[in-house]
């Protein structure tokens, strides 16, 4: 199984934002929302006197929007990418505070959370993310960490990574900046929304109430294997029935 | 209620579970594991079918080839096409931004014809054809062999290159050579003092060869922001060792490349280049021989560059003499230097000095022939042909073509009767009085998009296609033409330039017009006439992932790259170039007129005024309509130095009136080191007909004098003031 990762030179971005605009386009994202980011922060060694750093969503190997998601919707795939199904999204949000890179975003069509997912749904067979195709400076590179051909782990080889970490807790982002990138502190703290660290104990109640309530099917289910009920066996049983109820109903 | 279950009954029930229980399994985490697997795509009561669609951008002359994703009949995404040597497959936002705009919410999509109270009427395309026609025929009744005087059109055409074929074609019959090429406001200059010089307008070598170079100068040439694919090419050079100068007085995105930069003042380029030759005819840093071979009156050039010592350079350009030599001795010690001349050194009324200043020491130099030397330019690499084509079906017609600058005059005497209005007439400088020009002319047909000034201004309004709406061929910077097939079909009545200027022909001159079925079939008819294009068969553009290089004079001839004089001479008559020229004289630098620099200055308007487009606009009659863009956009900002902020006691983000003797306009301080003092900067895209608050502006041309050379006019250079009107600063 391929491990799919981006890599970033940020030092060749120059902010053209053809990234985020091939972005919302393949993926309809509605405007005023975003699935990447080009963060520009004062640096007085640059000839424009800012530096830029694209990014979005670190498909992080500890996320904790997977989980802060009370549904399983959201989840760490086995080729590396964090993904959401939408089918079983329910739109709480939990995710959405939880990330600390602010990655996610609500979606106001479907109602359901929604973020970089390497252009999964809409791309071609094999085909790279549409930021990382149409940047002119090519600062964006995607593709297998665990093929040691791929330009990807080459890149990783040869420079050195960076990532950009919360600073309360390290979800061990995917996205690797090469060599250098300036800021490297501007994740938030990370979180999970009370009310779903809640549904964590709700969730192991009712885990061992379904457990025992199960154990209950499963001795009724050999009881009836074993001794099953013996009113099903002759048209005289069904007459005793009938005429008890008849009974019954005399009475 | 019964107290008992059958085993048979208990069976069932535990089998429908476990169903039940699968069921709602089913779309687990796996389905969504795999890259390569598109869900849905294809399935019953999934998201239909794509079909991939080759295609170009009809924007900048990057000429950006891709594949259109379409489903359901519209286009979801431009995917670059990887294979585009000159592009590498990527793509800027302008580009992109064609995908919103043909789904537009604010675009036109059926005639209307001006009604005697002001108000639109709808009609139909029919309807508008023979309304057109019949004022055409009219003129042509009335006024006989001078009929072809009194109509213009003004270019670009939208499409494709065989729309301008097909207009072309229309006026040629009407007796008209008017087309008014939209190089008149940006790289006009430069190409016609290439041709001078060197028989050529275009670039005299291709984009590749930058790696080949030892030094690249970009004089004026903001690749980053103008042509961001073409990124790639500073990238590759400055990887290869490439020495890359940059030349211009604001820090721009093309900045962050290059290794050294100069900042001389607006429209002192000339100075600075002369002061270049100077200093290497007083080093002795050129091949005589070979210089004389090249100059007819090399001497000459000597006397003209002689006063421009690095103390006059640093007087003038405000670049300190010590940088100023160093800039000029790696010129002298390169041994392979290629120069970028930018669109900018056209919009001053000194440009033409300034362009052949250059041009002279690139030739004085050893840097016109061979590889890794040449001169660039933007928005060139118009193929030749159209002429030699139409003369060859519908006879010569010679006739002395007027610029816009006489047709302006023209209007304004009342000597216009019919004018097909292509582009924005707001791209030529004092466009008010443009405006009231074009009012005087009777008939003003406008090919357009939105309700724009253009459209405003015009009689009858018919609308145009993007580009992915129709098939047709177009051509980019290194004079490589590019095919496209239709991608998606046009909403409502609007139909391509080359449909319309068919039936227009067709419906005026019957038989006479060289009909034809669609691009392709004209396309074909044009190869097979054009010896210059004979290798350039359709078939060979349509499998080609980024066209072919002009020319290929035989069928299955290979492309030339590199640079075009592959003879090692000139292409001009005489093999040679001449310092005195017959109507520009000798090389003699002033000042641009109005320059608050020089002798005109006045005090009511010290700062210099430049304008220019930013990276997320192009064409100004479309880009302004893109929400995707207008996310990034700033409104109407005035970049000026802290040092120019502190002396008129400018806040950041502060409301002030940009002045100059013809206007003003409302903008907002945006202070930045990246701009010397004593200049501002302002974007031309905003337009006051925009639904976008964000690019909502009256035009900077509303505020620029009427000033041309003989070939541009100038955008650039003259004084203005900043007026501060409200305290406010911009939240």
């Amino acid at each position: 199984m391929s491990r799919y990762v981006m890599v970033i030179d940020a030092t060749k971005c120059m902010n053209c934002k053809a990234c985020l605009v091939a972005c919302q386009q393949r993926n309809h994202v509605p405007l005023g929302h975003a699935r990447n980011w080009v963060r520009q922060t004062p640096d007085v060694s640059s000839p424009l006197g800012f530096a830029f750093q694209p990014g979005a969503c670190m498909h992080c190997d500890k996320p904790l929007c997977v989980d802060a998601c009370p549904t399983h919707a959201t989840y760490k795939a086995d080729d590396g990418s964090v993904v959401i199904d939408k089918s079983r999204c329910i739109g709480c949000g939990s995710c959405i505070i939880a990330c600390p890179y602010d990655a996610r975003y609500k979606d106001t069509a479907t109602g359901t959370a929604d973020k970089c997912d390497y252009c999964r749904e809409y791309s071609a067979p094999g085909e790279v993310p549409a930021c990382v195709r149409v940047c002119p400076t090519h600062c964006r590179t995607f593709g297998d960490a665990d093929n040691p051909e791929d330009p990807v782990s080459l890149l990783l080889k040869e420079n050195k990574q960076v990532h950009v970490v919360a600073k309360n807790c390290d979800t061990k982002p995917s996205l690797t900046y090469l060599n250098h990138t300036i800021p490297t502190d501007w994740p938030r703290d990370a979180e999970i929304p009370a009310t779903v660290k809640a549904m964590e104990h709700v969730a192991t109640g009712t885990r061992w109430l379904g457990g025992l309530a199960l154990f209950g099917v499963i001795g009724v289910f050999l009881k009836q294997l074993v001794l099953p009920s013996d009113r099903e066996h002759g048209p005289e049983n069904a007459h005793d029935d009938n005429s008890r109820n008849d009974q019954g109903g005399q009475a | 209620m019964q107290d008992t279950y059958s085993r048979r009954n208990f069976l069932r029930l535990s089998a429908a579970l476990l169903a039940g229980g699968a069921a709602v399994m089913t779309g687990a985490p796996e389905r969504a594991l795999g890259m390569g697997t598109i869900s849905g795509r294809g399935e019953p009561g999934g998201l239909a079918p794509i079909s991939f669609v080759k295609g170009f951008c009809s924007f900048c002359q990057a000429r950006c080839t891709y594949q259109a994703q379409v489903r359901n009949g519209m286009v979801e995404s431009f995917i670059g096409e990887k294979d585009n040597r000159w592009t590498g497959g990527s793509m800027c936002p302008k580009g992109l931004s064609v995908i919103e705009l043909i789904n537009s919410p604010y675009r036109l999509t059926e005639p209307m014809l001006r009604q005697p109270d002001g108000s639109w009427k709808r009609i139909s395309y029919e309807e508008a054809v023979r309304i057109t026609a019949s004022k055409v025929r009219e003129c042509l009744e009335k006024h006989g062999s001078k009929a072809g005087d009194r109509m213009a059109l003004t270019m670009p055409l939208w499409d494709s290159r065989e729309s301008e074929l097909a207009a072309e074609m229309t006026l040629h019959l009407a007796g008209c050579v008017h087309m008014m090429p939209p190089g008149e406001t940006c790289t006009s200059t430069a190409s016609n003092m290439l041709t001078s010089l060197t028989g050529t307008g275009n670039c005299t070598t291709t984009v590749n060869e930058l790696c080949n170079a030892h030094t690249v100068v970009l004089w004026g040439a903001n690749i980053n922001d103008l042509y961001p694919p073409y990124t790639r090419w500073l990238e590759m050079a400055k990887a290869r060792g490439v020495k890359l100068v940059y030349i211009d007085p604001r820090r721009t995105r093309t900045s962050l490349w290059c290794t050294t930069q100069l900042q001389p003042l607006p429209g002192t380029d000339g100075a600075l280049a002369l002061g270049a030759i100077r200093y290497v005819f007083e080093h002795g840093a050129f091949d005589e021989t070979k210089a004389r071979a090249l100059i007819t009156d090399l001497d000459k050039l000597r006397e003209d560059a002689a006063p421009y010592t690095p103390e006059k350079v640093q007087e003038i350009t405000g670049v300190p003499a010590d940088e100023a030599v160093a800039f000029y001795a790696a010129l002298a010690e390169s041994p392979r230097t290629i120069l970028w001349l930018g669109g900018a050194l056209s919009r001053y009324t000194n440009g033409i000095q300034t362009v052949r200043a250059l041009i002279f020491l690139q030739a004085l130099t050893d840097n016109i022939f061979g590889s890794g030397r040449g001169i660039m330019t933007m928005q060139s690499g118009k193929p030749g042909g159209d002429d030699e084509f139409v003369d060859a079906l519908l006879g010569p017609l010679d006739k002395a073509k007027m610029n816009f600058r006489r047709l302006r005059m023209a209007m304004e005497k009342g000597n216009i009767d019919v004018l097909f209005l292509n582009c924005s007439y707001r791209r030529y400088p004092d466009c008010d009085n443009v405006r009231k020009a074009i009012e005087k002319v009777p008939f003003v047909v406008h090919r357009g998009f939105f309700m724009t000034e253009e459209t405003e201004a015009s009689d009858l309004f018919i609308p145009a296609v993007f580009s992915p709406e129709s098939q047709g061929s177009g051509y980019g910077n290194e004079k490589q033409v590019v095919w496209r097939e239709k991608i998606v079909e046009a909403p409502g009545s609007c139909v391509p330039d080359w449909q319309f200027y068919r039936d227009l022909g067709i419906a005026l001159f019957g038989d006479r017009y060289p009909g034809f079925k669609d691009p392709a079939d004209l396309y074909e008819r044009f190869v097979s006439i054009v010896p210059s294009w004979k290798g350039m068969t359709l078939d060979r553009l349509r499998k080609s992932p980024d066209g072919l290089v002009w020319p290929i004079y035989e069928p299955n001839g290979e492309e030339h790259l590199g640079n075009v004089f592959r003879d090692g001479k000139l292409l001009t008559p005489e093999g040679t170039m001449t310092v005195q020229d017959r109507v520009f004289g000798r090389i003699k630098w002033t000042y641009p007129k109005g320059s608050p620099l020089g002798k005109e200055r006045d005090e009511k308007y010290p700062l210099v005024l430049t304008q220019g487009k930013v990276l997320w606009h192009w064409q100004q009659t479309l880009t302004n309509f893109s929400r995707e863009l207008a996310q990034y956009t700033e409104g109407r900002f005035v970049s000026i130095n802290p040092e120019t902020a502190a002396k008129y006691k400018l806040a950041q983000g502060e409301k002030v009136l940009i002045e100059t003797f013809v206007g003003s306009l409302e903008a907002w301080v945006d202070i930045r080191p990246e701009i010397i003092p004593g200049v501002i900067f302002t974007p031309s895209h905003c337009t006051a007909s925009s639904p976008l608050e964000q690019n909502r502006s009256p035009h900077i041309n509303t505020i620029l004098p009427n000033y041309w050379d003989r070939i541009s006019c100038q955008h650039n250079g003259v004084g203005c003031a900043l007026r501060k009107i409200d305290a406010q600063p911009k939240a």
